[in-house]
């Protein structure tokens, strides 16, 4: 009972502790997905981007929480692996059911979200030239609150200039992904660009490694999204369930064979490399699923429960090795 | 100091060392693959290019490597046998550490504010000098075949100069000389004699003059003389020779001239050239021998004058001429800045070449009075000179026309004050490589004038702030990992193989993205300075609320480093 104790309270610290960088990190990453330069974003839409992403946010933070507790739990204390699964259900239950009673039936799993507010300072920094795509633009403001533009096409060095316009000539589609710029009085020019041509923030979230996992990590979801879809009603949450239960079947024991004693350090080590494989191993999975056109008749319409039984297989052959 | 301190001061320098030349040397062959095949033939330039990249790759991986190396040591290596002794104290082990840990910082500090931008900058040398070289090659080659083989040769000089054991350029050169030496004896052939053997010219405008008169030359000895009479005055000799020429001269003169009264006009012409040329005002005095020397371009007196005149006036000014000349040489394309008068301006081509820059299509943009107004410039050169004790530097521009002068009212149209040199605004549109060539001081004189010019790039204490990222990141992850590592370290005689491996494969990487998480971090901490100014401290530095945040960090990884024992949990 001490032993299940203390592992909630090292989750549940884990959890508090991990969810803003977590959070943090996810936002951004949701800002880049989109296109949307974040080094001028402004804190409000940053909160309320995180709002939006709160699923995955507290989803990452708990599931890495959980693998960073088991994989350093002391192992002389642990009975057997199945009471060790005991305390990461229980907190994700709890969360689940939070979910679920607070704003599920108001906003059912509605995770990604537009709503933020964006400017012409969240794309182009002023008084300077902005390297946008294969152009530099430069926007300046005067002191009667008009701004002139300069558009430097950087392949044939021709310059466009566009001078007393009103703020409301700079507008922002943001479904469009892109940024007009209208002048003209008997004459109307209007010059667009794409949000992706602005530039974008070049941090971790841009690193081409994290981009190849997330990548990964995206299929994973977007195939779990059509299994989600295609139930209706209460089947819903017994897929989130199922597939909630399939992670801590595989990466619980992983993390726990992988827990050294002898080396505390070398779990960690293993709960990142658990952390990095399950993505593949998940898309694996379902790659095989689709490939091998199994017989899943004997699931009637319960097909999303494959994984984890697959993953409870694995487990039983690995408890067994343990 | 006892065993196992240095034994963890070995450790520590060993590891870092090998981590850094293992990285050098992956970095030496991954630039040297990637290296455009058209500068193969550039070898000299080659290596030291090569070796310039892979330093600075590797600089840049010092940081991670630092944190790395303290990782592994105290997760592994100073639980190993040799650390191990009776006496053996996690002091023993810590205290070496952190000594070498403020070393690496001190290093990365001047990796990062000085070296690497040092050799940023002669990375983009090497890189423009292989492309001068390559242009010179293919110019010279076209030149060959257009028989100009005088001009062929100087250009191949040039790339001699970059690459003097290039053997085929030292074929090619050879091939030319020949070929010129059968061109010159076409000539001698055809003109019946080769032409006058040259001597050393006599040192002193004297020798000159009286050798000239010798000659019978007295126009030319009249130019030397002048210049002789004027420097020693009361020396006969001179004078005595001066007066004889002047005399030869207009006697000549009369014989040229058939009207007396052209004649009175030349020289009346020639003396107040003169009278111009002493009193400094080039501009009238090469007007004035510019249209004599055309009306009499058999007098070689106005044809010296004119020349020492082009001699001065290109201290300050150019001929378009010279911009030609160059345009063979690579350039930085499509720049645009913002200038000191207040125009946007629009260069289709620079060309920076033995501290000269040539600019090429030069457009100017300024609104006023509402409306937009262009002006248009063939050309402009990058020009210094000394006005009342002080170094002025401007953009000269011009069209096709020779020297002249400009009107005052003309100046600010005709010349560009830039806010900087304009070997900064070669990379105006890319920040990033200009960023990478700024060093500590260069932040803080330019970046200023750097923004004014309209160029996207971080103010001097936003770049201060990032270097505190990059340094406290190195400090905090380094104490906070290794404490975090020594307790939970190996108690193995030797760590399981798998999982050392394992270690070796994940830790590097985990590290590498802590570090660019801290550096994030650190960058959001810079953005929310707008947001506590606005709330107190209302203009605070942003350099400082940054070092107060990593301060912080600092202090918590510290006390957490501290706080670690020798005994095993």
């Amino acid at each position: 009972m001490k032993f299940l104790f203390r592992a909630i309270i090292r989750i549940l610290i884990l959890f508090v502790i991990l969810i803003v960088p977590v959070g943090l990190f996810i936002t951004f990453f949701a800002f880049t997905q989109k296109n949307i330069p974040i080094w001028n974003i402004g804190i409000r839409n940053v909160l309320r981007f995180a709002g939006y992403y709160r699923v995955p946010i507290v989803a990452v933070s708990y599931f890495i929480a959980t693998l960073i507790t088991v994989s350093l739990v002391d192992k002389m204390q642990i009975r057997s692996l199945i009471l060790l699964h005991i305390p990461p259900v229980l907190i994700g239950a709890a969360l689940i059911a939070g979910f679920y009673f607070v704003q599920a039936k108001r906003q059912p799993f509605r995770i990604i979200e537009q709503d933020i507010r964006l400017g012409y300072a969240s794309f182009l920094k002023g008084d300077v030239f902005n390297e946008v795509g294969n152009r530099a633009i430069m926007i300046e403001k005067n002191e009667q609150n008009r701004f002139t533009l300069y558009i430097h096409n950087r392949e044939n060095n021709d310059l466009q200039v566009m001078g007393g316009l009103p703020r409301s000539a700079i507008s922002i589609d943001q479904k469009g992904q892109k940024v007009s710029f209208t002048s003209g009085k008997r004459k109307i020019i209007t010059y667009t660009v794409p949000f992706k041509d602005f530039q974008q923030y070049e941090g971790v979230v841009k690193n081409r490694m994290l981009q190849l996992y997330v990548t990964q990590l995206r299929k994973t979801v977007s195939t779990l999204r059509v299994y989600f879809q295609k139930a209706v009603g209460i089947e819903r949450f017994l897929f989130l369930g199922a597939v909630f239960i399939s992670m801590l079947m595989i990466a619980i024991p992983l993390a726990y064979s992988l827990n050294d004693g002898g080396w505390g350090f070398s779990g960690i080590t293993g709960a990142l490399c658990i952390l990095i494989v399950l993505p593949f191993l998940y898309s694996g999975i379902f790659f095989l699923i689709q490939k091998m056109r199994l017989n899943l008749s004997f699931l009637g319409s319960y097909t999303y429960l494959l994984p984890p039984l697959v993953f409870a297989l694995i487990v039983i052959v690995l408890d067994i090795a343990v | 100091m006892n065993q196992a301190t240095k034994n963890a001061l070995i450790s520590i320098i060993l590891s870092t060392l090998a981590i850094c030349l293992c990285v050098f040397v992956f970095f030496f062959f991954f630039h040297e693959q990637r290296l455009d095949p058209q500068f193969d033939s550039i070898k000299t330039l080659k290596t030291a290019l090569h070796l310039r990249e892979a330093f600075v790759s590797t600089l840049r991986v010092v940081p991670v490597a630092v944190i790395f190396v303290n990782v592994f040591c105290f997760s592994v290596l100073f639980t190993l046998k040799p650390f191990q002794t009776k006496e053996f104290t996690y002091y023993n082990v810590s205290l070496p550490s952190f000594i070498m840990l403020i070393v690496f910082l001190m290093f990365v500090v001047a990796s990062e504010s000085v070296i690497v931008p040092r050799l940023e900058k002669q990375i983009a040398s090497l890189r423009y000098r292989m492309r001068v070289a390559r242009n010179a090659e293919e110019y010279a080659r076209d030149l060959k075949d257009a028989r100009e083989y005088g001009k062929a040769l100087s250009i191949i000089d040039v790339y001699l100069d970059i690459d003097e054991q290039n053997e085929d350029m030292i074929t090619l050169y050879n091939e030319i000389i020949k070929l010129r030496e059968e061109q010159e004896e076409i000539r001698f052939q055809e003109t019946g004699g080769p032409a006058e053997e040259q001597r050393t010219p006599p040192a002193t405008y004297y020798e000159r003059g009286k050798e000239e008169y010798e000659k019978g030359n007295y126009f030319g000895a009249l130019y030397y003389l002048e210049r002789a009479h004027a420097l020693h005055e009361d020396n006969a000799e001179i004078r005595e020779l001066y007066v004889r020429t002047k005399r030869q001269a207009e006697e000549g003169l009369g014989k040229l001239t058939k009207a007396q009264e052209k004649k009175k006009r030349l020289i009346e012409s020639k003396e107040k050239a003169l009278e111009h040329l002493n009193q400094e005002e080039h501009y009238e005095a090469y007007e004035i021998f510019a249209k004599l020397h055309s009306e009499y371009p058999e007098l070689q007196d106005l044809e010296l004058y004119l020349n020492e005149v082009i001699q001065e006036l290109s201290k300050k000014d150019f001929l378009p001429r010279e911009l030609e000349e160059a345009s063979w040489l690579p350039s930085m394309d499509n720049v645009v800045f913002r200038d000191q008068q207040g125009y946007v301006n629009t260069v289709s081509h620079i060309v920076p070449y033995n501290n000269q820059f040539y600019f090429y299509d030069i457009t100017r943009y300024k609104i006023m009075k509402g409306k937009l107004n262009t002006f248009r410039w063939k050309y402009g050169k990058w020009i210094e000179w000394k006005y009342e004790n002080e170094i002025e530097s401007s953009i000269r521009l011009k069209n096709d026309e020779g020297f002249k002068k400009i009107p005052e009212n003309r100046l600010g149209a005709q010349n560009i004050s830039t806010y900087t040199d304009p070997g900064y605004l070669l990379y105006s549109t890319n920040r990033e490589k200009l960023a990478s060539l700024l060093n500590i001081y260069e932040w803080f004189s330019l970046s200023d004038s750097l923004r004014k010019s309209g160029v996207d790039i971080a103010s001097k204490w936003e770049y201060l702030s990032r270097l505190f990222g990059i340094v406290f990141s190195v400090y905090v992850l380094s104490l906070f990992l290794s404490s975090l590592a020594w307790a939970k370290r190996s108690i193995y005689e030797f760590p399981p193989v798998a999982k050392l491996v394992l270690f070796f494969v994940v830790v590097p990487v985990t590290v590498y993205f802590l570090h660019l998480l801290y550096i994030d971090m650190n960058n959001l901490i810079i953005y929310s300075h707008r947001y506590f100014t606005r709330l107190m401290f209302k203009g605070m530095n942003v350099a400082v609320y940054t070092m107060i945040f990593n301060i912080v960090f600092a202090i918590v990884s510290t006390l957490y480093f501290l706080s670690q024992r020798s005994g095993v949990e």
